[in-house]
């Protein structure tokens, strides 16, 4: 027999224990004594349902955000009110009609424009007016600056120029 | 409402008792496993049996996720070798452990025999504790139960290889030790 073994087999008899009688019965009797399996996941599966409700929640959320009119007005200034016009009667449409237009409206990104401005772009367009209110027109100032006389130069002076002697090679 | 409840709970109750059950039939299996783990470590039986108590009450709490056979025994494998290092280190003022002989079995021979064995427990013991943490485990597994190297490496859930590698150098360390 080689040292390995030798040393393996020692290993093993020292390993060898057993525990003392009763072992299993106390280990029964000691997870008795632990809450049951499943209220140990009673948090994990609250947890779950506490997510779900929230996601189930944004989902309706967002179905619901999604179904309002595309074009949102807002004011953002007080402002004249503009004039009523009475809606023209439009004419029955199929319910699946509605609910075309509904997903077109969705898939239309949403503008913001402010109520009066789109009134006055909506009578201009019409016809019922020839140029926008002055609100919406673009405030022109007009400056004045003072003149200044701008006098001739002189003409330059003649420019001469005498030659380099140290560059001349001596005996030329 | 209550109506609508009980059939519920009743299938919780079910569940219940079949991981019970369930539990009970694996307690069976590797009750003297997770004492020689801890026993491993400890050298103390009074302990490593609460060692391996405590390790069977932490997975009974997560038996739902433990369920499979194998995955439990290396689980509780580990989470026993943890337990009970971490009771070392708690305990280090505690040096009254059990020798060797208190563990050599019933009937040896002669007192002087009985006195040569003791010692070379001690020193194998020493030897042993002398190990890295990581050659230290696989040592030990390997004699536990006569554990082959692929069982090891599944308890530890470490490459075959490196268990080989590191039983290899285990009993290197070993020699020159016991030298």
């Amino acid at each position: 027999m080689n040292d390995k073994d030798s040393i393996e087999l020692e290993l093993r008899d020292l390993l060898s224990v057993d525990p003392s009688p009763g072992f299993e019965e106390r280990v029964h009797a000691r997870v008795r004594r632990e809450p049951k399996v499943l209220s140990w996941n009673f948090p994990l599966i609250s947890g779950a349902a506490v997510a779900a409700a929230i996601i189930a929640a944004v989902f309706v959320f967002q179905l619901q955000r999604a179904s309002k009119p595309a074009v949102a007005v807002t004011t953002s200034a007080p402002v004249a009110p503009s004039p009523i016009v009475a809606p023209e009667p439009q004419p029955k449409l199929p319910a699946g009609h509605h609910h075309r237009a509904a997903k077109a409206r969705r898939a239309q990104p949403q503008l913001i424009i402010a109520a009066n401005e789109a009134s006055a772009m909506r009578r201009l367009l019409s016809g019922e007016i020839t140029e926008l209110p002055p609100v919406f027109q673009p405030e022109v100032r007009q400056f004045q600056t003072g003149e200044t006389v701008v006098e001739p130069l002189p003409p330059p002076a003649p420019v001469t120029i005498d030659p380099i002697e140290s560059l001349v090679p001596a005996g030329q | 409402m209550y109506e609508q409840v009980k059939p519920i709970a009743g299938v919780l109750l079910n569940m219940e008792e079949d991981l019970r059950r369930e539990f009970e039939t694996r307690i069976a299996e590797t009750t003297t496993l997770a004492f020689r783990v801890a026993f491993a470590v400890l050298r103390n039986s009074e302990d490593a049996e609460d060692v391996a108590q405590e390790a069977f009450a932490k997975a009974y709490r997560r038996f739902s996720q433990l369920r499979d056979r194998g995955r439990f025994r290396a689980w509780l494998v580990r989470t026993t070798w943890r337990m009970a290092i971490n009771r070392t280190r708690s305990e280090r003022r505690r040096t009254a452990r059990e020798t060797a002989a208190d563990l050599t079995p019933t009937g040896a021979p002669s007192p002087v025999q009985s006195v040569i064995e003791r010692e070379r427990a001690g020193k194998l013991w020493q030897a042993i504790d002398a190990l890295p943490e990581k050659l230290r485990i696989v040592i030990v597994l390997a004699g536990i139960e006569e554990h082959d190297l692929r069982e090891v490496a599944t308890l530890l859930g470490l490459p075959e290889g490196t268990v080989k590698s590191r039983l290899f150098l285990a009993r290197q360390r070993l020699k020159e030790l016991l030298r």
